[in-house]
């Protein structure tokens, strides 16, 4: 039987009806559209479907839908403001820290999270703050720069 | 993911009415963090889902006898970053931080972690050094289990079909007390291989309080014992540490799995046991 839930999602209100065992991922995904969260491990490793979820990161492949309702919810397609980057992504390619770019909206979010907890963070603290989120390109060195980066910027 | 019933009852007498009625046929769910895995592979198919997220009451920390206690739907973040929780259980802080990604312990709670009882999971082997206690509700009432024989088997705990894990307190420890939980794992975000949580109090040079506890060697997380007995009594020194770490070896039926093989994890049970005593001790290496 589905259920109504109310998603704000990058600022706009969603209605939707959703059956309890569709997950947050495939709602952004499958019903808005919101290809940004990546579809990877689907088992809470990986963190390429990392979203905000009321500020706080979570993997969308580990969320129900439903329970997400009522919450704000920000994907990558909300973090640039009137078409200007985020100091993040402005960051992300400035110092190469994408190269086949799955992990990047997730790499980004998480780092955004992290940093609105820890704004002046060491590099061993980014590293401990991205554990979540799994780069198989870059060796980290650079996603870690460009945080560091970021950090000084916002 | 199979098709279910999602219900969201608001007490804590709601849900176990619900899962008295639905019994055999619903699961409960906490953060989901271990439970959507499962739903997904279709390891459990329930009819029912139910939700404990509208219960107040399990989403708090309290202080209790000089002791704590914290709802079973308090979330790994939540425990982490409380300063209630860092004086009076720091040990459970310290084991805590390394439970899965911050994506992990911002949905994940301390409830729905011991409910699963997945091997190899942080917070066990911490709350059994620290002596913890379960507070678990059902039609009936309340019952309280000690956290040693709350764990039973693979994936399996005490609970009842129509039981749900209330509360987990913990009591005051003895000033003078020291701690340690130390984890031997691959990645960052993997569970334990040999997860060793220590909590002892030296008086007048001697071992006065010991419980060293264990974590993703069996499927069940247990009190290493003959190790306790090893260290109770005695002068700490580097012949009493590696007796205990030998014992708590000794004791161990360690598992080959995946993650590691049984003689490996022998010998991370003796390495990491004899770090967490050092380190609880501040005996530099």
């Amino acid at each position: 039987m589905k259920q109504s839930i109310s998603l704000e999602v990058n600022g706009e209100s969603y209605k939707l009806e959703v059956s309890p065992n569709r997950l947050l991922l495939d709602v952004l995904r499958d019903d808005l559209g919101l290809t940004g969260a990546r579809r990877g491990c689907e088992d809470s490793i990986c963190g390429a479907c990392t979203v905000l979820l009321d500020c706080q990161a979570v993997h969308a492949c580990s969320v129900l839908a439903l329970r997400a309702s009522g919450q704000r919810i920000l994907t990558i397609e909300g973090l640039a403001q009137g078409g200007k980057l985020h100091p993040l992504q402005e960051a992300f390619i400035q110092y190469g820290a994408i190269q086949c770019g799955y992990c990047t909206p997730g790499m980004i979010l998480a780092a955004k999270a992290f940093l609105g907890e820890n704004p002046h963070p060491t590099e061993h603290e980014v590293r401990w703050g991205l554990i979540g989120n799994l780069c198989r390109c870059t060796g980290y060195m650079k996603i870690v720069e460009a945080v560091l980066a970021a950090a000084e910027r916002i | 993911m199979e098709d279910f019933q999602y219900l969201r009852p608001a007490t804590i007498a709601a849900a176990v009415l619900l899962l008295a009625q639905h019994k055999g046929k619903a699961r409960l769910i906490a953060g989901g963090q271990s439970l959507i895995p499962m739903l997904r592979s279709r390891l459990v198919r329930p009819a029912y889902v139910i939700g404990l997220e509208a219960i107040p009451e399990l989403k708090r920390i309290e202080p209790r006898h000089g002791g704590l206690r914290v709802g079973a739907m308090v979330t790994h973040h939540e425990v982490l970053t409380s300063p209630l929780v860092k004086e009076r259980a720091t040990i459970l802080s310290d084991a805590e931080i390394l439970v899965g990604s911050p994506a992990v312990r911002n949905l994940g709670t301390l409830g729905g972690n011991l409910c699963h009882n997945e091997v190899g999971a942080d917070p066990p082997p911490a709350l059994l050094a620290l002596g913890a206690s379960a507070v678990i509700a059902s039609p009936h009432g309340e019952r309280r289990l000690p956290l040693e024989t709350f764990f039973r088997g693979f994936l399996e705990t005490a609970l009842g079909e129509d039981e749900i894990l209330a509360y987990i307190d913990t009591s005051a420890l003895p000033s003078g007390s020291v701690w340690s939980y130390l984890k031997c794992r691959q990645r960052s975000v993997d569970k334990a291989i040999v997860g060793v949580g220590v909590v002892l109090r030296i008086e007048g040079g001697v071992c006065r309080d010991v419980r060293v506890a264990l974590g993703g060697v069996a499927p069940v997380p247990f009190r290493a014992k003959k190790a306790e007995a090893a260290f109770m009594g005695e002068r700490p020194n580097d012949r009493i540490i590696e007796e205990a770490a030998m014992a708590a070896v000794a004791e161990a039926e360690p598992m080959s799995d995946a993650h590691a093989s049984a003689d490996y994890r022998r010998k991370m049970i003796g390495v990491f046991t004899r770090r967490a005593l050092r380190q609880a001790l501040e005996i530099k290496s």
